[in-house]
């Protein structure tokens, strides 16, 4: 059975039940209210974002559903992106973190997932210079603030 | 561009060094990130090095963000060392390796001042007394304590009993392993005593005992557990209390059957057990448990009927590790009939099974219909498939086509138990090796495993193995996620050494002894 969801700029994306219920919130939703024709309103999510969103779950349809494993490590990993996850998140920073939002927002766990590592892989490998410089941040520290700081965590550093 | 809510989520994909970088960048970034740098340590209050001191020292400054600590207790505290400023522990995992009793009070003092500790860990390193007073100091100090886990070392009754009456409320889990009950001069008497026990352990999930108690006393705490999820129970025959009296089995099967209807693992180790004690433990059990391990028992097919008529379905977890009654039969019974199965660890596989033909059939490849593999979600798997010697080449063929459904596998280890060798004959005594064994060459059939994109670790201790480069580079190839290859590539030493050469400047792991054991019990840690 279809489903209507609509964008915050109204408009209306029909898409199988299945490839909808992969965000947790519309599954619970529908669950709520059962059998229903009527449009799903998503207000926090904008139609060139949900686009996005929508061509993520219509590729990842039939994966398994993730339960959380106790074992994890700890640390995870942000290298083990799929080769199709990872040119999907090839996009501009903005619309990166509009798409996270709205994974956030919508409960979509494996695409949160990917896209906090496609974040991560930005902020690895970098001095905090050029970290500032990737995300166009300001630097509000005084140079004795900073130098402070990184005194405190050189630990970190030369491990 | 910068979101302050994805700055937790982003956090735990980055190490010590990046988080440090990260809490640089600017005011923001270092308010969201600097607890997390923070919120993990190891600690030592030993001998440190110059770097150790100097993070020991960066964390006592930081040490409100602090919430896990692994902690080695070598000496009293002092200095780099000092756990003074820490008081917002949550999970605390102490490895105690001293004797020092002038440590025991500074070890209480340390609970006491962690007033939010949720779980605890605690190993003993060292035979001999162990901290008096440590359970009831947190049960009185610590309100939040949900889990605790004991390895080795004596506790006495009265402190486990004072422990058990302050949480039992809130207690979800609690274990203990190795460790025996201090009962006076001679701490291995075992006058059944009774116990004080709460009457109720209402939020008890999980509970791991061992022998060292009194069998009796365990049985009723078991009964007192409403909640009960998993029960790990190991009864080795040298720490049995009871030795003169059997283990009252059909006691225990009725507190299982009426008390603990929520109970989904079971697992029962290393026990005097007969297979038919075993079946009317697993027929007690609600239809539906999910992990069972029956490790070094005489389980046998009078328990398989019951587990698979009622639990074929919700298995996950099936450990039968050195069960030398399991039979290549029941092995093959179960990989068909449990879809559900994620680790299996078994003893034998006879490849005449897999393929359900009798004794001298098989030569027909057409007249060969495998039933297949059930479990196809299968992530570890532990099996010795053999009986290839004398029969056709294509039976090898056969048995990787089954290996290579289950393509979720992770973890593939095809050695021999130790009691399984002890049956094959052999040339000599001392020979461990095995001659027949699934073969791992290109030669044999290999390449049909090209579908286990997953696995991760392969071990094949104790078989004549005869790979060469190109299987070994086939496996790098095909098995894009390898990372350990553990045992004997090559029967000579000189190719073997050659062959993970090779592995290793593919960043794969060669030659570890056998963990498994590890993995399954989660016992003694021992740390540096």
């Amino acid at each position: 059975m279809p489903v209507t969801l609509v964008s915050l700029d109204n408009e209306n994306y029909v898409v199988d039940k299945e490839v909808a219920e992969r965000s947790i919130l519309i599954k619970n939703m529908l669950e709520d209210v059962g059998e229903t024709d009527s449009p799903i309103p998503l207000p926090n999510v904008t139609s060139t974002v949900l686009k996005k969103v929508i061509e993520y779950c219509e590729h990842h349809r039939n994966d398994p559903i993730q339960v959380p494993d106790e074992t994890d490590d700890p640390r995870k990993r942000s290298n083990d992106i799929e080769e199709w996850d990872m040119k999907f998140m090839q996009v501009d920073q903005e619309m990166l973190f509009e798409i996270i939002l709205a994974a956030n927002y919508l409960d979509i766990k494996p695409l949160l997932d990917v896209g906090c590592k496609t974040v991560a892989n930005i902020i690895k490998g970098k001095t905090p210079e050029e970290i500032r410089k990737a995300f166009n941040i300001v630097n509000d520290f005084t140079p004795e603030e900073e130098a402070q700081i990184r005194k405190e965590n050189e630990w970190a550093e030369d491990r | 561009m910068d979101l302050p809510e994805i700055r937790l989520y982003v956090a735990q994909y980055l190490d010590s060094a990046q988080l440090a970088k990260a809490a640089t960048v600017c005011k923001a970034w270092n308010t969201s990130f600097t607890p997390e740098l923070y919120r993990k340590v190891k600690w030592s209050t030993g001998r440190l090095t110059l770097q150790s001191e100097k993070m020991q020292t960066a964390f006592q400054g930081k040490a409100d963000f602090v919430r896990d600590m692994s902690l080695t207790y070598k000496r009293k505290p002092k200095g780099a060392a000092s756990l003074d400023t820490f008081t917002h522990l949550e999970n605390i995992d102490i490895f105690f390796d001293t004797y020092d009793e002038a440590c025991w009070e500074s070890l209480r003092r340390f609970l006491r001042q962690n007033q939010r500790i949720v779980t605890v860990k605690m190993t003993f390193g060292q035979e001999g007394d162990t901290p008096t007073q440590i359970l009831r100091t947190l049960g009185a100090y610590c309100p939040k304590l949900k889990s605790i886990q004991v390895w080795s070392g004596s506790l006495d009754q009265k402190d486990i009993e004072l422990f058990f009456s302050a949480t039992c409320n809130r207690l979800e889990r609690f274990s203990m392993g190795g460790t025996y009950l201090d009962t006076g001069f001679f701490p291995r008497k075992r006058e059944a005593t009774d116990w004080q026990l709460p009457k109720q352990l209402p939020k008890l999930e999980h509970l791991y005992l061992e022998s060292s108690l009194p069998t009796l006393q365990q049985i009723a705490l078991v009964g007192r557990c409403p909640r009960l999820k998993e029960f790990h129970w190991y009864l080795s025959e040298e720490l049995l209390t009871d030795k003169r009296n059997a283990f009252p089995v059909s006691q225990f099967s009725k507190i299982l059957a009426t008390k603990c209807p929520l109970v989904e693992g079971l697992s029962l180790e290393r026990c005097l057990l007969s297979d038919q004690d075993c079946a009317s433990i697993v027929e007690s059990c609600q239809t539906g448990i999910s992990k069972v391990s029956f490790y070094q028992t005489k389980f046998g097919p009078l328990s398989l009927k019951p587990l698979l008529e009622r639990h074929s379905n919700s298995l996950t977890l099936l450990n039968l590790v050195d069960c030398l009654a399991v039979t290549s039969a029941m092995t093959q019974q179960i990989l068909v009939s449990c879809p559900n199965l994620e680790t299996f660890h078994s003893t034998i596989l006879n490849a005449q099974d897999v393929l359900g033909v009798g004794e001298g059939d098989g030569e027909d490849l057409e007249q060969i219909q495998p039933q297949n593999w059930a479990c196809t979600s299968i992530r570890v798997l532990t099996i010795f498939i053999t009986g290839f010697m004398s029969k056709p080449f294509h039976w090898r063929s056969l048995v990787f086509q089954q290996l290579a459904r289950l393509e979720s596998l992770e973890e593939l280890d095809i050695t021999p138990q130790d009691g399984i060798i002890q049956l094959i004959p052999r040339k000599s005594i001392s020979n461990l090796r095995v001659n027949d064994y699934l073969d791992l060459r290109l030669e044999s059939g290999l390449d049909k495993l090209s579908s286990l994109k997953r696995l991760r670790k392969l071990t094949l201790h104790n078989l004549n193995q005869m790979m060469q480069e190109k299987d070994v580079l086939w496996m790098v190839e095909a098995w894009p996620m390898l990372k350990a290859v553990y045992g004997d590539l090559h029967h000579s030493f000189h190719v073997m050494t050659a062959l993970e050469r090779i592995l290793n400047n593919h960043n794969i792991e060669t030659r570890e002894k056998m963990t498994w054991f590890d993995d399954v019990f989660e016992p003694l840690r021992m740390v540096e």
